[in-house]
């Protein structure tokens, strides 16, 4: 009797041995002491830096959704938010789950904003080429996109493009064509 | 049997306690090894998880807008999966849902502005998280560290300690045969020794050697028992022979005197004449008792010579049936012979043999109301005779009794007025012994009692 138990417990042990993991799971997460957590990453301010600290604010970006009509969908940036922080999330685009989720964008994801400032409530901003190698109807989406994020930071009298350095004009689907473009005229993308 | 029984234990006891031992030996040097892996790799992905933190914040802090760029490039490098949690916000890479990989306890803490680490099971990968809450950037770091690799390790680590445990045990079991083997040799020798003195081989002794003090001392020991045995043997047989020698010559003077009285019987008074027959018949009970144990010392004594020859069965027996039948009175019982029986030889002592047949038929006389039939059959290379009587069978408890000497069966108990020497059948088993054969005491098929002898053959019938 006591014979076959030994051995009852030793084919367990065996067949516990043989098919769980053999790296143990942890039931509960361990947590490690502070004083050992190196490079002062729980210090409420960054060793060795002037202002010590990074705090966030949510800004809108301006993205496509159902009928290519824009939406406003916020990012976290750094503060203070810049006009070149919120066109670079422009050009960053949707994110996976927001593509998943039908969002779009037709901000190249390669185009690079070497430039952005706002002068009198008009943003001027410069852009790499990227933007001319898309179609006219696309690009006047893209524009239209940069023009809500500059409007949602300030620049509410519409931006003034220039293509690496060189002046840029859009011509509108009435058939004008105009150097500063304002939200108004992109309002076609609010309607759908 | 024994001794076999007991080698199977040996050899177990070997091979569980080599199976026990190493199983021990490799749990322990299995877990012993593991917990070292897995401690190293877990402070080596811990180390690296601070790193990455702090190059996090440093990106942060100085080109928050490259962050992507330093994530993938973390990523790419360090071989894990990198999720943040920026101002309350998920953020990663990688296309799955971030809360997957981290539980909600592990959240939970980091949350509380705990440094956090934790080993889990997400689907089928063996995931090792590390948690670090950066206040001074209001971003949480959750690095997902892959330990598949070191599972693959621990799998291969085990089937090596596993194997070498499988090898150590059938060495073990190796080890135990060649013990056993070398342990129980003596007990062999000594078992086989005890045979062949059981077998009537008194000259037999266990050879001395040098297997170790043990053996050495059971050798002496035994060889010393069978020497004091043997001798009392001697000294019993001698004994009897002597005691029988010694009063067979006043014996010898009572039956002559017996048999002068009997020749002047007509001149005794009745009752003279009656204990006269009393005296006579007790005398040549007594004188046959005295024959008969003289037969016997000699037996055991060895000095009987055997005076061997070859010679045809059948002949030998109707020879030995007829010349005992003269003697002994009555009439002459049948001799059955198959065929291929009349040509065959055995190698025998013709004198021996008439005793054997002797002894059976008067021993048939006296208890059985005589013998029915002697048959003579061919079994292999050997001849069966058999010996029935006309009696009523000898009890199945008294069969293996009856060749024991001065046993007495139920059936001469039953006829107290016919007097045997109680040593008839002991001298036929000694002497069918000494012609290498061998004699039992069965049942026949017309309910009598059997006496079967073989003999082996010399000669086949052609």
């Amino acid at each position: 009797m006591k014979r076959s138990r030994h051995l009852g417990i030793l084919l367990l042990s065996a067949l516990c041995l043989s098919g769980c993991t053999l790296v143990s799971t942890s039931s509960s997460p361990s947590q490690i002491n502070p004083n050992n957590v190196p490079f002062g990453l729980q210090n409420l301010t960054i060793p060795f830096t002037p202002y010590g600290e990074v705090r966030w604010v949510t800004r809108d970006i301006f993205l496509l959704g159902p009928g290519q009509r824009v939406v406003a969908i916020p990012r976290s940036m750094t503060a203070p938010p810049t006009l070149s922080a919120v066109l670079y999330y422009e050009t960053q685009g949707p994110t996976p789950i927001e593509m998943n989720a039908g969002i779009t964008t037709q901000v190249p994801s390669n185009l690079v904003i070497n430039q952005a400032n706002i002068q009198g409530h008009i943003a001027l901003i410069d852009v790499s080429k990227e933007l001319l190698q898309i179609s006219l109807a696309d690009r006047r989406i893209a524009v239209g996109q940069l023009v809500y994020a500059a409007a949602a930071m300030g620049a509410t009298k519409g931006i003034q493009l220039s293509i690496e350095g060189a002046p840029f004009s859009l011509k509108l689907p009435t058939g004008a064509t105009v150097r500063v473009i304002t939200p108004a005229e992109m309002s076609f993308l609010k309607k759908g | 049997m024994r001794s076999r029984s007991l080698r199977l234990r040996l050899v177990l006891i070997f091979g569980l306690g080599t199976l026990l031992l190493s199983s021990l030996l490799g749990t322990l040097t299995f877990f012993g090894v593991r917990d070292v892996l897995i401690a190293q790799q877990q402070k080596t992905d811990l180390q690296q998880s601070y790193v990455n933190a702090a190059l996090i914040r440093n990106t942060l802090y100085t080109a928050p807008l490259t962050l992507n760029n330093e994530v993938n490039s973390i990523e790419q490098s360090a071989d894990s999966t990198l999720i943040l949690k920026i101002n309350g916000q998920w953020q990663t890479l990688s296309e799955q849902v971030p809360t997957v990989d981290i539980s909600s306890d592990a959240m939970r803490a980091v949350n509380d502005g705990h440094v956090i680490t934790e080993t889990r099971m997400v689907l089928s990968d063996l995931d090792y998280v590390v948690g670090i809450p950066m206040p001074a950037v209001q971003v949480q770091v959750f690095e997902v560290w892959q330990l598949d690799g070191l599972e693959q390790n621990m799998r291969v680590l085990l089937l090596v300690i596993g194997s070498a445990a499988l090898f150590t045990t059938v060495l073990g079991v190796s080890g135990g045969i060649w013990v056993s083997r070398r342990t129980l040799r003596p007990l062999v020798v000594v078992s086989d020794t005890a045979a062949r003195i059981a077998g009537g081989d008194f000259a037999t002794r266990l050879p001395t050697t040098h297997a170790g003090s043990e053996v050495e001392q059971l050798t002496e020991s035994f060889n010393a028992m069978v020497n004091q045995l043997v001798t009392k043997l001697e000294r019993d047989a001698r004994f009897a022979s002597d005691v029988s020698h010694e009063l067979r010559s006043p014996l010898t003077a009572l039956a002559m005197s017996a048999s002068i009285l009997e020749q002047h019987r007509e001149e005794l008074a009745p009752a003279a004449q009656q204990s006269l027959t009393l005296l006579s018949a007790e005398i040549l009970v007594f004188q046959g008792l005295i024959e008969d144990l003289i037969e016997l010392s000699r037996s055991d004594a060895g000095a009987d010579s055997l005076s061997l020859e070859v010679i045809p069965i059948a002949e030998l027996t109707r020879q030995a049936v007829r010349s005992v039948m003269r003697r002994l009175g009555g009439q002459e019982p049948l001799v059955e012979v198959d065929a291929d029986v009349e040509s065959a030889r055995v190698l025998v002592d013709r004198r021996r043999f008439e005793r054997i047949i002797a002894n059976l038929i008067d021993n048939a006389q006296h208890y059985a109301g005589g013998v029915v039939a002697l048959r003579l059959s061919l079994q292999g290379n050997r001849v069966e005779l058999n010996v029935d009587d006309a009696g009523p069978g000898i009890a199945e408890s008294d069969q293996e009794h009856v060749f024991e000497r001065f046993y007495r069966g139920r059936a001469a108990h039953d006829r107290s007025t016919v007097r045997g020497t109680g040593l008839g059948l002991a001298l036929v088993r000694e002497h069918v012994k000494s012609l290498d054969g061998e004699i039992r005491a069965l049942v026949s098929p017309e309910g009598g009692a059997r006496f079967q002898i073989d003999l082996p053959l010399v000669e086949f019938p052609s």
